[in-house]
C-alpha cells in the first residue's frame, strides 16, 4: 500500500515507456482537447473541472471526482465512461474509442495509470475572480442580506415626520435633490386604487375624496381599499406570480391539475385575512405538519404542486428530481432571496452556497410523494373545520340577512312594470343536462354501495365513489356513452341548485334496462326493462312535492341483465327565472350597481351555504411517503445516477450552517422536515424572510424595490438603494406581528407615495433613475388589469369570488396552434366569462394572446417582476382584436344609455368610467368632431361612430399608465 | 459589439443584466443605464433594446447567414428510410436481432427489424444516397450538409420538441427563434422577427411553448403566421373598420395621446407607446404585401410545387418564407406535421403509408425552396434546416407492421446554405442506423452551429436569468460543427 502513494517510485520505467508510446497518444489525441489544452484565447479548456494532463489531475478529477480509483483500478471512472456503459456519460462524446485503445487505456489504468515523471504534477491554475464569494467567509458573511437584520435608527431629518420619509431624505439632501410636491387627490386615488385593488376607482370616489377635508381622509381610504375583498385578489396574484401558479402539468397531454384553484383562493384569501406572512409561509410550506391543521392549511400545501411536471419522462428518476429541484428552487427564491438552483450541479460561481447546501435543502422535500395525473394527490377535505364556532355564527346570521337582501331585491323587481323591450327569452333552464346537450357530473360507483345510498345526507363523494360525465354505459343506437359502464349495476348522485319551486318539470330519460330514481331521499320514478330511445316526460307530482329550494340531490340505481347498459337523465323546468333576468346585463331595469350588488350577494350565500353545510371538497395538497424519508444524496453534476455523499436536511452554511431537528409527524404520516423548515424560514431573526417581503411590498407600491432584484438578494443581484430603510422596514414588519396591511399602510402614509411624478429639471439630471426617491414613477398596467379595467368601464366586470377557474375566450386562429381539436379550452358561461382576470383558467400550452402580449407572468418560471414591453402587436390587439371591438360596442351601448344620444354627454361620460375625471372642453370638441368625421366623411352610423371613439378610449395613455 | 469575452463557466458575473428582473413597472430609461451596464449590450444599443426590443444589432461575428428557415419534420421521421442509407439493414427484414432501443416503449434489448421500405439512388457531384421519399430534394444533395449523428436527450414528443426547440427536455426556456432574436434584433420593423408557421392538422404538442419565449420578454416569442387570409393575429382591419377609418381613428388617439404626454415628456413609454400605433398601422400594410403570393410568376409556384394539390400547402408556406427571407425576417419555422399521430411523421402503425404521404407534401416544395433562393443568390445569406425531433428505429415497434418507435440515440437532420458546406456527410449511425457511433452531435451542436451562422458566439450570447448566465447551448463551452462549415 505504501508503494502507491509514491507514484514515481512504484511505476517501473517499463510502465512508464508503455504510457509514453502506447496510452499518452491516444489521451492527447481523445481527452487533452476539453481536459487541460489551451482554448486559444489565452486560458485552457477545462471541461467538468477536470485536467486529464497529468497523474495529479487524474487523482484530483473534476465534477464526478476522481478519475482514477486506485484502490480497485478496474472501477475507475476512467474506464467507466470509455466503455460507454453509462448512458449518461460516455467518453470522448463524439467517438467511442476503438477496442483496441480501450485495452490499451484499460491495461494502463490497471498498472496504477503510471505517467512520464516530466509532466506527472503538472496542473494549470484555474483562476478564479470570484472565489472570495464564493466561500463562507468574513466578507461573504458581511454582505448585507447574510448579515443579521438590525434595527437601524431613523434618522434625523428636519421637514418630514414620516420614518420613510426620513430615511430617503438622507440620500436625498446628500445629493441636493428636493422632493417633488405631492400628486393630486384624482391621481393618488387612482394610484393607490390600482396598487391594492388593481381596479380604477369611481369619479364618485375620486370626487369624494377631493372634498374630503378631515384630517384623516386619506388614511381613511387606503383602510377601505385594503378592506375590499379586491385587494386580495390583486396581491395574491403578486404571489402566484412568483409561484409560477399554473393549473396544467404541461409537456404533451398537458393535463389539467385538479381543484389547484383552491390553492389560488387560500391565497386571496390570506391576503384578504391579512393572514401574518409567517403563518401563510408556514402554511404553504407544512399546512399538513403543524399542530392544528385546518382546511386552509392543508389546501395551502397545493404549494407543492405546481409545477411543471412530464407525465412520460425520458428519465424518471432524473424528472423526480426535477420536480424537487423545482420546489427547492421556488421555496429558496420565493421566501429568501437566494438563487440556489446552480448549486445542483456544482458549488454556486457567484454566491457562497456549496452544492451540499444545495441537497441539504432539497432533503426537506425529498419524501413528498410523486406527481401524477388525475386524483394523485387529491386529498378530502373538510372546508367548514377551519372555522371556530363564534365564527359559524357570524356566517349563520350573514347569510340570514344576504338571504332578506336577495327576497327584497327580487320583490322590488317583480314589483316593477314589466317593460316591453326587455325580454330575456323565458327559456328552458336546465338543472340537469342530458348527454346530448352537455354530458353532466355524477358521481357513481359500480361497487354496491350502504343500504343508505339514496337518503338525505348521504354523500357520494365521502364513500369514493367516481366522478364521470354522462351518459354511462356502451355505445347504444341512439346514444352515446361518456363514461364506460360495463357492470350489472351502476349507483349514481348529482346535485342542482333550486332557486324557486318550478310548477312543472321536464325529464328526459334514457335507461337500459330497470332505473329507480329518488329525489331528496323520496322514490320519484321507477321503470323495468329498457328505452330505444329519450323518453321526455313531465315528471309525477310526487316528484314536484320532493324538490327543495337550495340544493337537491338525485340519486338513481339502474341495474341490467343483459345487453348493452346506459343511462343519461336530465331535468329541464320552464317558465322565468327571476334572478336570470336580474343579471342579464341588457336589462334596463337595474343600474349596473344594483346588479353588481345583487350578484355578489348570490355568490355570497351559495359561499356560506357551502360552508354551512360543513361541505367536504376535494384539493390538491401535499402528502408524504410515511415518517421516514428515503436519503438524499449530492447528485454529481445535478444526475441523479451518479450519487455521491449522503446529506441530512440543514440550513445552508452561510446562515450558520445548522442542522434540522425534525420530529416524524404522526398525523400527517410525514416526517415532520418540512415543519422544520417552516420554523426556521419564519424565525423572526432569519436574515432574509422579512427582508425580502417588506421589499416585494415597496416593489409593488413604487415599482421596483429598494433591492432591484427581488429574487436574489446574494452577490449577483444588485445593492438595494437605501439598505438602511430596508432593515428597518424589515424589522418594523416583523414587530407588527408579520402583518402585510399594516405595512401597506405605513408604506402608503408616507410622502413618498404620495408624490406627484412629473418633471423637475434639477433631479431629472442628476438622477433620472429615481434612485433617490425625488419623484413617484408611472406604471404601466398589468395584462390583468388592462382586462379587468375595460370590463369595469363596460360594466360587466364580475366580482364574484372564488371557486373554479373561467375560460377567457381565445380566438380561434390562436386555439388551432394547438395540437388538440380546439385545444380542449372549454366555454364559461358569459356572466362568468366577465369575472376578473385572476380566476381565468391558466394553461402552460395555452394562453390568452391578450393577456401575453401585456407580459403576463411566464407559468413555469417565477416571476418576481413582470416585463412592460412596447410592441406593435399589444397595438394591433388594441385596435382589430375581437375583444376590444366587441367591449368598445358594450361601452358605447352604455353610453347612450345612460347619456342618451348627445355627443357632449357621451363623450364626457366615457371620461368619466375611462379615466376618472372630467373632459375639459378640448378633449370633448376633439372627441364630438371625431364623431362627426366618422357619421360624415366615414359615413357610418352614429352606434358605430360611436363604437369607434370606445376602441380608441381604451388606447388612451391615460388609461393604460398610472400616474 | 454585442457580447464580451466569456470564462468558460456559468456564474460569470455581470452584475446589472437583470432585464427579467427590472423589466416591470419603471420607465426604459432606468432599464437603460442598467443595460448600459452589463456590457453585454454596448450603451447605445441598450438604450435601443430597451426602448425596443427587436432593434436591429450588428453580429458580433462576420456572419454567413441572415435569416433561418427551418423545416421542422414535426413527429420524427426514419433516418434511415430518407437519408442515412443502412444497405445492410434491408436484408434483415423481419428478421429479430439483438439490440439496444429506447422509445415511446420504452428500453429493449431486442427486436424485429423493418428493412427499409424505399429504394435509395446516388445523386448529385457527390454521389449522395437518398431513399425515393425524396427525389426532388435528392436534386440538391450538393447543397446540403448531412449531419447523420444526432443525439437528443429524449426520445418523448413532449420532452423532444422541447429541446430541439429550446435546448431542454424541461418547458420554460427561450425558444432558439427567441435568441436569435434577442442577439441580433429585427431588420424589418414591420415584420416579426420570428416567425412559425404550423400544419393544417394543428400546432405541435405543447403548442405555444415551442416558440415561446421562455423567461424573456415576449416580444422575442415566435407569432404565428397564417399561410392564406389574414397573416397574423388582429391584423386586419375589424368590423368594417376601413384603413381610412382607422387613420382617422389613430389620429384622434395620437392627439389624445401627445395630450397627455405634456408635461411627461421624460417618461418615453409613453411616446414609445404612441409610436408603436403608428408601427402597428404599417405592419397592416407591409405584412399582407409579404403574403401576397399571387405576385410571384406561375414558374416560381410551380418550382415550389403549388401546380399540385398534395405540395400546394408546404409549397405555400416555402414560398411565403422566401418572401420574408427578402424582407428580412430572421428565423422563420415551417412545421411538416401537426396534431398527434399520422397526422405527423410519428410512423408508429404503417410507416409507407406515413412516410409516403408527408415526403410526398414536403418533397418538391422543399426542393422548390432551395433551388430558389440559389438561383437568387439568396441561398448564401439563408440557412435552411431539416428534421424533427428525433429520428425512428431500425426495428419494428408492435409484433406485426412497419411501423417504428422514436429513437434519440441517433438520426439525421441536414442544413444548406448560409455558409454551410454542400455535399458532405457529417457522422455515422451504425450499420442498422440504431445510435450515432461517429462524430456525435448533441442537439447544443446544431444550435450552436446555427448561431455561429448566423454571427452569433454560441459560447457568448447569454441573458442573465435565476443567478446564471443562461444561454442556449449550455453552461459548458460548445463548439459548433465546424467539418460542415463552407
Amino acid at each position: 500500500m505504501l508503494g502507491l502513494t509514491g507514484v514515481a517510485s512504484a511505476q517501473s520505467e517499463a510502465d512508464v515507456s508503455f504510457f509514453r508510446d502506447q496510452v499518452k497518444p491516444i489521451l492527447q489525441e481523445h481527452c487533452f482537447e476539453c481536459h487541460g489544452a489551451s482554448d486559444g484565447k489565452g486560458g485552457y479548456k477545462i471541461k467538468s473541472g477536470l485536467q486529464l494532463i497529468s497523474r495529479k489531475g487524474l487523482l484530483k478529477g473534476g465534477a464526478h471526482g476522481a478519475v482514477i480509483n486506485e484502490e480497485s483500478p478496474e472501477k475507475s471512472l476512467l474506464l467507466e465512461v470509455i466503455s460507454y456503459n453509462n448512458e449518461d456519460l460516455q467518453m470522448p462524446p463524439k467517438n467511442k474509442l476503438s477496442d483496441q485503445e480501450i485495452a490499451l487505456i484499460t491495461d494502463w489504468v490497471k498498472r496504477g495509470a503510471p505517467w512520464t515523471p516530466e509532466d506527472a504534477d503538472v496542473l494549470h491554475e484555474v483562476h478564479d475572480p470570484h472565489a472570495e464569494m464564493t466561500t463562507v467567509n468574513d466578507k461573504t458573511k458581511a454582505h448585507w442580506s447574510y448579515k443579521p437584520m438590525q434595527r437601524p435608527a431613523v434618522p434625523e431629518v428636519a421637514g418630514f415626520a414620516h420614518p420613510i420619509d426620513k430615511f430617503l431624505e438622507v440620500k436625498r439632501q446628500a445629493l441636493g435633490l428636493k422632493a417633488n410636491p405631492p400628486a393630486s387627490r384624482g391621481e393618488l386615488l387612482r394610484r393607490a386604487t390600482f396598487d391594492l385593488t388593481g381596479l380604477a376607482p369611481s369619479l364618485a370616489e375620486v370626487q369624494a375624496f377631493e372634498n374630503d377635508t378631515s384630517a384623516d381622509a386619506w388614511e381613511k381610504r387606503i383602510d377601505r381599499l385594503l378592506a375590499l375583498p379586491q385587494y386580495g385578489e390583486k396581491w395574491g396574484r403578486h404571489w402566484l406570480d412568483l409561484v409560477r401558479y399554473a393549473e396544467s402539468q404541461g409537456f404533451e397531454r398537458d393535463t389539467p391539475k385538479s381543484f389547484v384553484w383552491r390553492y389560488r383562493d387560500y391565497v386571496i384569501d390570506a391576503f384578504n385575512k391579512d393572514k401574518p406572512y409567517d403563518q401563510f409561509l408556514t402554511e404553504q410550506l407544512a399546512g399538513d405538519e403543524i399542530p392544528d391543521p385546518t382546511a386552509e392549511s392543508l389546501i395551502a400545501t397545493g404549494y407543492h404542486r405546481l409545477m411543471q411536471w412530464d407525465d412520460e419522462p425520458a428519465d424518471r428518476l432524473q424528472h423526480f428530481h426535477d420536480v424537487i429541484d423545482d420546489n427547492v428552487r421556488i421555496t429558496t427564491e420565493t421566501m429568501l432571496g437566494m438563487t440556489v438552483g446552480c448549486a445542483r450541479c456544482h458549488d454556486h460561481k457567484g454566491d457562497p452556497i456549496p452544492q451540499k447546501d444545495y441537497f441539504q435543502f432539497a432533503s426537506f422535500f425529498r419524501n413528498i410523494s410523486p406527481m401524477g395525473n388525475g386524483d394523485t394527490n387529491l386529498r378530502m377535505i373538510d372546508t367548514a373545520q377551519s372555522h371556530s364556532p363564534e365564527q359559524l355564527q357570524a356566517m349563520q346570521q350573514e347569510m340570514q340577512q344576504v338571504r332578506e337582501r336577495i327576497q327584497q331585491a327580487e320583490q322590488a323587481y317583480t314589483a316593477l312594470p314589466e317593460q316591453k323591450d326587455f325580454a330575456v327569452e323565458k327559456e328552458n333552464v336546465a338543472l340537469i343536462t342530458d348527454s346530448r346537450v352537455k354530458p353532466w357530473k355524477w358521481h357513481y360507483t359500480t361497487k354496491k354501495p350502504a343500504d343508505d345510498w339514496f337518503t338525505v345526507g348521504f354523500r357520494a363523494e365521502m364513500h369514493g365513489w367516481q366522478e364521470g360525465l354522462s351518459a354511462f354505459g356502451t355505445d347504444i343506437p341512439n346514444g352515446k356513452a361518456v363514461t364506460s359502464w360495463r357492470t350489472p349495476d351502476i349507483w349514481l348522485e348529482t346535485s342542482f341548485l333550486l332557486e324557486k319551486i318550478p310548477s312543472s318539470l321536464r325529464m328526459d330519460l334514457h335507461h337500459d334496462e330497470d332505473v329507480t330514481i329518488y329525489c331528496n331521499g323520496q322514490l320519484v320514478y321507477q321503470k323495468e326493462k329498457y328505452r330505444v330511445d329519450y323518453a321526455s316526460m313531465e315528471v309525477s307530482p310526487a316528484f314536484l312535492a320532493a324538490l327543495q329550494t337550495g340544493r337537491n340531490v338525485i340519486s338513481v340505481h339502474v341495474h341490467q341483465t343483459g345487453g348493452g347498459q346506459f343511462f343519461d337523465l336530465g331535468l329541464v323546468t320552464k317558465g322565468r327565472s327571476i334572478r336570470h333576468e336580474m343579471l342579464a346585463e341588457q336589462n334596463p331595469q337595474l343600474t349596473p350597481e344594483q346588479r353588481q350588488a345583487f350578484r355578489q350577494d348570490i355568490a355570497r350565500l351559495a359561499e356560506l351555504e357551502k360552508l354551512l353545510e360543513k361541505r367536504v371538497e376535494q384539493a390538491l395538497v401535499v402528502a408524504e411517503n410515511g415518517k421516514e424519508s428515503p436519503p438524499t444524496f449530492i447528485h454529481m453534476r445535478g444526475s441523479a445516477h451518479a450519487e455521491g455523499a449522503q446529506v441530512q436536511p440543514g440550513f445552508p452554511l452561510i446562515f450558520g450552517g445548522e442542522m434540522a431537528k425534525t420530529e416524524p409527524h404522526d398525523a400527517a404520516n410525514s416526517t415532520g422536515r418540512r415543519l422544520a423548515l417552516a420554523e426556521w424560514i419564519t424565525r423572526d431573526d432569519n436574515p432574509r424572510t422579512a427582508r425580502v417581503m417588506v421589499n416585494r411590498l415597496w416593489q409593488h407600491h413604487f415599482g421596483k424595490g429598494i433591492c432591484a432584484t427581488p429574487n436574489d438578494f446574494g452577490f449577483l443581484g444588485s445593492a438595494p438603494t437605501h439598505p438602511q430603510l430596508l432593515d428597518w422596514l424589515a424589522t418594523e414588519f416583523v414587530s407588527k406581528n408579520w402583518s402585510m396591511k399594516a405595512m401597506h399602510k405605513l408604506i402608503m402614509t408616507s410622502a413618498a407615495y404620495q408624490m406627484s411624478n412629473r418633471r423637475s429639471e434639477v433631479p431629472l439630471a442628476q438622477d433620472p433613475a429615481n434612485e433617490t426617491y425625488w419623484r413617484f414613477m408611472p406604471r404601466r398596467m398589468t395584462s390583468e388589469e388592462l382586462r379587468d379595467n375595460i370590463l369595469l368601464a363596460t360594466g360587466e366586470l364580475n366580482l364574484q369570488q372564488g371557486g373554479p377557474s373561467i375560460f377567457v375566450p381565445i380566438p380561434e386562429e390562436v386555439l388551432a396552434t394547438s395540437s388538440t381539436k380546439g385545444g380542449k379550452w372549454g366555454e364559461s358561461p358569459p356572466d362568468q366569462v366577465n369575472r376578473r382576470s385572476v380566476y381565468g383558467v391558466s394553461k402552460r400550452s395555452l394562453q390568452v394572446p391578450l393577456l401575453t402580449d401585456h407580459d403576463q407572468a411566464d407559468l413555469d418560471n417565477p416571476c418576481p417582476v413582470r416585463f412592460a414591453t412596447i410592441v406593435p402587436t399589444q397595438a394591433l390587439g388594441m385596435i382589430n382584436s375581437d375583444f376590444i371591438h366587441e367591449k368598445a360596442r358594450v361601452l358605447a351601448t352604455r353610453l347612450k344609455r345612460e347619456a342618451g344620444d348627445d355627443p357632449t354627454a357621451q363623450v364626457k361620460l366615457a371620461y368619466q368610467l375611462m379615466v376618472q375625471r372630467t373632459a375639459d372642453e378640448h378633449e370633448v370638441s376633439r372627441a364630438v368632431e371625431f364623431l362627426a368625421l366618422m357619421r360624415d366623411e366615414h359615413k357610418i352610423s352614429a352606434d358605430d361612430a360611436l363604437q369607434r371613439l370606445c376602441v380608441a378610449v381604451f388606447s388612451f395613455n391615460e388609461f393604460i399608465f398610472i400616474d | 459589439m454585442i457580447i464580451k469575452p466569456s470564462q468558460n463557466f456559468c456564474g460569470q458575473i455581470r452584475r446589472r443584466e437583470f432585464i427579467h428582473q427590472l423589466g416591470g413597472g419603471f420607465t426604459s430609461l432606468a432599464l437603460t443605464g442598467l443595460l448600459g451596464q452589463s456590457g453585454f449590450f454596448s450603451q447605445a444599443q441598450a438604450a435601443e433594446l430597451s426602448a425596443n426590443p427587436l432593434a436591429p444589432r450588428i453580429p458580433q461575428l462576420p456572419a454567413k447567414a441572415k435569416s433561418v428557415i427551418f423545416l421542422f419534420m414535426y413527429g420524427g421521421p426514419s433516418h434511415m428510410d430518407t437519408f442515412d442509407y443502412k444497405p445492410k439493414l434491408y436484408p434483415l427484414d423481419g428478421k429479430t436481432i439483438p439490440i439496444k432501443t429506447f422509445g415511446r416503449g420504452g428500453k429493449k434489448n431486442e427486436g424485429r427489424v423493418v428493412g427499409p421500405k424505399w429504394k435509395f439512388k446516388q445523386y448529385g457531384q457527390c454521389g449522395k444516397y437518398v431513399s425515393d421519399l425524396f427525389p426532388h430534394t435528392a436534386q440538391c444533395v450538393d447543397d446540403i450538409a448531412f449531419v447523420h449523428s444526432m443525439t437528443a436527450d429524449s426520445p418523448i414528443h413532449g420532452s423532444a420538441m422541447l429541446m430541439m426547440n429550446s435546448g431542454s427536455i424541461l418547458g420554460g426556456k427561450p425558444s432558439l427563434g427567441s435568441w436569435l432574436n434577442y442577439g441580433l434584433g429585427s431588420v424589418n420593423e414591420n415584420l416579426p422577427g420570428y416567425v412559425v408557421m404550423l400544419d393544417k392538422t394543428g400546432g405541435p404538442i405543447s403548442g405555444a411553448k415551442n416558440w415561446s419565449s421562455g423567461y424573456m420578454p415576449a416580444s422575442y416569442q415566435g407569432v404565428v403566421f397564417r399561410s392564406q387570409g389574414d397573416p397574423i393575429l388582429n391584423l386586419a382591419d375589424k368590423n368594417g373598420m376601413s384603413r381610412v377609418q382607422q387613420r382617422s381613428l389613430l389620429d384622434y388617439l395620437g392627439d389624445a395621446n401627445h395630450r397627455h404626454l405634456q408635461g411627461r415628456e421624460d417618461h418615453t413609454d409613453l411616446s414609445s407607446r404612441i409610436a408603436s400605433y403608428e408601427l402597428a398601422f404599417r405592419m397592416q400594410a407591409t405584412a399582407p404585401e409579404a403574403i401576397d403570393i399571387d405576385k410571384e410568376p406561375e414558374h416560381i409556384k410551380k418550382l415550389y410545387g403549388m401546380d399540385e394539390e398534395r405540395t400546394e400547402d408546404f409549397g405555400r408556406k416555402c414560398l411565403l418564407a422566401r418572401r420574408l427571407v427578402e424582407r428580412g425576417v430572421r428565423f422563420i419555422q415551417i412545421y411538416s406535421g401537426g396534431a398527434h399521430n399520422d397526422d405527423n411523421w410519428d410512423a408508429h402503425g404503417d410507416l409507407e403509408k406515413n412516410h409516403n404521404f408527408h415526403a410526398g407534401n414536403t418533397d418538391k416544395a422543399i426542393a422548390g425552396l432551395l433551388k430558389d433562393l440559389k438561383q437568387r443568390g439568396l441561398l448564401d445569406e439563408t440557412l435552411v434546416v431539416w428534421g424533427g425531433e428525433f429520428g425512428r428505429q431500425p426495428t419494428a415497434e408492435y409484433a406485426a407492421g412497419t411501423g417504428r418507435d422514436h429513437n434519440s440515440y441517433g438520426f439525421t437532420m441536414w442544413m444548406a446554405g448560409g455558409g454551410i458546406k454542400g455535399g458532405v456527410s457529417y457522422g455515422e449511425t451504425d450499420e442498422l442506423g440504431s445510435q450515432a457511433v461517429v462524430n456525435r452531435c448533441q442537439v447544443k451542436h446544431l444550435h450552436a452551429t446555427i448561431l455561429h451562422q448566423m454571427g452569433i458566439d454560441p459560447n457568448n450570447l447569454s441573458y442573465f436569468y435565476n443567478g446564471l448566465d443562461q444561454k442556449l447551448v449550455g453552461v459548458e463551452e460548445i463548439d459548433p460543427i465546424s467539418d460542415i462549415m463552407a
